[in-house]
């Protein structure tokens, strides 16, 4: 059934039409990842919190719940500020060995699931997992490796801004991505806080006296 | 149509620091009021409903029962109309006496604001509408109103109309709904309580239903072998179903276990549950109750799925988020299970100054774990270093700093004598940063951006 549906996608994305419409996504990741998200999808990226909350915000700045699965130290905060209202937002800390079953119970419902991957998953349990995303057109953003990602995001490096020797205050980030959707791999850069302009420059605070 | 009395008490919940104090505290009051008149019904923490009739009858007046109530609680206003909105309308627009009279509740209601129809989004809806009062309301067409708003409209628009006519619920619900489980052999393993509770659950919840009532908050009352007593009040986002009850069964059952350290035997430290009591702590009528699951299936789901979740990692498995005030970024976040209310002592609101405002990591530790800072040696945040940090070392793993600011002091009741504490940027060579707290003579990390 799934695959026959992964299938039917493949073809039509192939001749250029959309099966879904995609969901919106923060203007500096669109173009990483072909204008939007998949409902059903499930994206693999790098173990940055900040860029999972980038992936999310947009497509539940409005309505749609979103879950975050296995961060035990998630900062409140942080997510707020994203731009995620804590109405519609749910931490799971610690699936343990729960980790497939929460997941796919989860998928149900929310718009957007952040997973943490646990070490040692199957491939059977992925692949059950991915079958679930993709039947509940919940999108799905593991931190960490999975097998047959509709699109992979990894960090390259990252620039802080505001921190020198012993002096200022961390103030911005740009976090510098490389994307792989089916082979095509763009570069991109993500700021943080995401309401940040990229382009323009960051004055950095010098010492007068 | 029902006269119905309401006592208010102005301001009660403002007398005391939260709603369960308040609650508390009105229970003497309660029982005041219960001396003069029998059978009321509390509205909330501050104002008593009860059916006129009776006290009418027995104080020769209306007039007669509100001097009796008045001799008793002179700080209160009490209102007598037909229907209990009424009532409640004419109790906190008195001053202190609000009676009125039989078949005039539409003219006492139509020239006030639709504001008192309590559903904001309604009273948002009606007033873009051009609907300003309560008579224009009523004015509506009933069934048009029904097609619009749904049963949740209807009840409303009777009862701005002046036609409400739901009757008063005294307090002392005449049926007890407590159910007593007793355990034959004592049970220890938690999926043979659930079975053995599950049909009890069913019967439970069907009772209220029958009874027009639905349970909103309900008491799980675990007896051991040893004699101890494991009491605990669960509350519910909307409405107890037969399995909601039996999970909570369940969970309280596991949150025991953890903390019994004899694990030799497999279950329950070998201390079986002999009784299981539930019993009922707010009730609420159905057709009150109904408009609250009109319009929101999204929800419905979500609460679906998330007990479900709960059902296999416990109650504390699954945590909504709050952002309150504290200078730690661990202080500022309030984590309460899925289906409580959140506890918040500290409003984020308020000042707090040392807190960390400018950019907010993304990983808040609040267990702290220790770090090593080291620049040519050890560096202690005592030292308040006078070379430079170069190496972080946490889990085993040590970090190149490239970068690093502060440490700036956090004054937190340095006036009581608490140490001062220091924080202290730093970013390792992948670009990760890190927000370290000194804690005593070691570094600690506070957070993470990552």
């Amino acid at each position: 059934m799934f695959e026959v549906a992964a299938l039917r996608d493949k073809i039509r994305e192939m001749e250029g039409t959309k099966v879904v419409p995609r969901l919106p996504v923060h203007a500096a990741l669109s173009p990483l990842i072909g204008g939007g998200l998949v409902p059903g999808g499930v994206y693999s990226i790098s173990p940055s919190v900040s860029l999972a909350l980038g992936l999310a915000v947009e497509s539940v700045r409005e309505s749609g719940w979103c879950a975050a699965i296995g961060f035990p130290h998630l900062g409140i905060e942080a997510v707020a500020g994203a731009g995620i209202s804590l109405e519609r937002f749910v931490s799971i800390p610690t699936p343990k060995e729960h980790w497939a079953t929460v997941v796919g119970a989860v998928c149900d419902g929310f718009r957007v699931v952040l997973a943490r991957s646990p070490h040692g998953l199957s491939p059977t349990s992925a692949a059950r997992v991915t079958a679930l995303a993709h039947r509940t057109g919940a999108v799905l953003v593991v931190l960490g490796d999975w097998p047959g990602a509709t699109a992979r995001i990894e960090v390259t490096s990252i620039v802080n801004h505001g921190v020198g020797d012993g002096h200022g205050v961390l103030s911005a980030r740009d976090i510098h991505l490389r994307s792989s959707v089916r082979g095509v791999v763009k570069n991109g850069t993500l700021p943080w806080p995401l309401d940040r302009e990229i382009e323009t420059p960051v004055r950095r605070l010098r010492v007068v006296s | 149509m029902t006269r119905v009395l309401v006592v208010d008490i102005p301001g009660w919940s403002d007398r005391f620091e939260d709603e369960a104090a308040a609650v508390r505290h009105f229970d003497p009051v309660i029982v005041s009021v219960e001396n003069t008149v029998p059978l009321v019904r509390v509205l909330r923490p501050g104002r008593i409903a009860m059916g006129a009739r009776g006290p009418a009858r027995y104080y020769r007046g209306e007039d007669m029962a509100v001097a009796a109530l008045r001799a008793v609680h002179p700080d209160a206003r009490i209102g007598i109309a037909d229907g209990l909105f009424t009532a409640v309308t004419a109790a906190t627009r008195a001053d202190p006496v609000c009676i009125v009279p039989a078949g005039m509740s539409g003219v006492f209601l139509a020239p006030l604001s639709v504001d008192r129809v309590g559903d904001p989004d309604l009273v948002g809806l009606l007033r873009r509408l051009g609907i300003t009062t309560l008579g224009a309301f009523a004015a509506l067409d009933p069934g048009a109103v029904r097609d619009r708003f749904g049963v949740a409209g209807e009840l409303v628009h009777r009862s701005a109309a002046g036609h409400d006519d739901s009757p008063v619920i005294p307090r002392d619900v005449p049926v007890d709904y407590t159910r007593v489980i007793d355990c034959e052999p004592a049970i220890v393993r938690a999926d043979e309580l659930a079975f053995t509770v599950r049909a009890v659950a069913d019967e439970f919840i069907d009772t209220l239903a029958r009874a027009r009532f639905v349970c909103t908050a309900v008491w799980v009352t675990l007896s051991t072998e040893r004699g101890d007593e494991h009491e605990r009040c669960w509350a519910h986002p909307r409405s107890f179903t037969a399995s909601d009850v039996v999970d909570r069964v369940r969970w309280q059952l596991d949150s025991i276990a953890r903390f019994t350290t004899d694990t030799s035997t497999d279950g329950f430290a070998g201390d079986g549950i002999v009784r299981v009591r539930i019993a009922p702590d707010q009730l609420a009528h159905i057709s009150r109750y109904e408009p609250a699951l009109w319009g929101e299936p999204a929800g419905d789901r979500i609460h679906s799925v998330l007990s479900r979740v709960q059902s296999i990692l416990g109650h504390e498995g699954v945590l909504t988020a709050t952002v309150t005030g504290g200078r730690t970024l661990a202080d500022r976040e309030v984590f309460s299970p899925w289906g409580d209310k959140p506890v918040i002592e500290r409003r984020a609101t308020e000042p707090w100054p040392g807190h960390l405002a400018a950019l907010l990591p993304t990983t808040v530790y609040h267990d702290r774990p220790t770090v090593v800072l080291r620049g040519r040696d050890v560096i202690a945040p005592t030292e308040l270093f006078g070379e430079p940090p170069r190496v972080l070392e946490f889990e085993g793993r040590t970090r190149d700093i490239v970068e690093w600011s502060g440490p700036w002091p956090i004054a937190e009741r340095w006036w009581s004598g608490g140490a001062l504490r220091y924080r202290l940027q730093v970013v390792d060579a992948r670009g990760t940063a890190w927000v370290l707290l000194s804690d005593g003579d070691a570094w600690t990390i506070e957070a993470r951006y990552d």
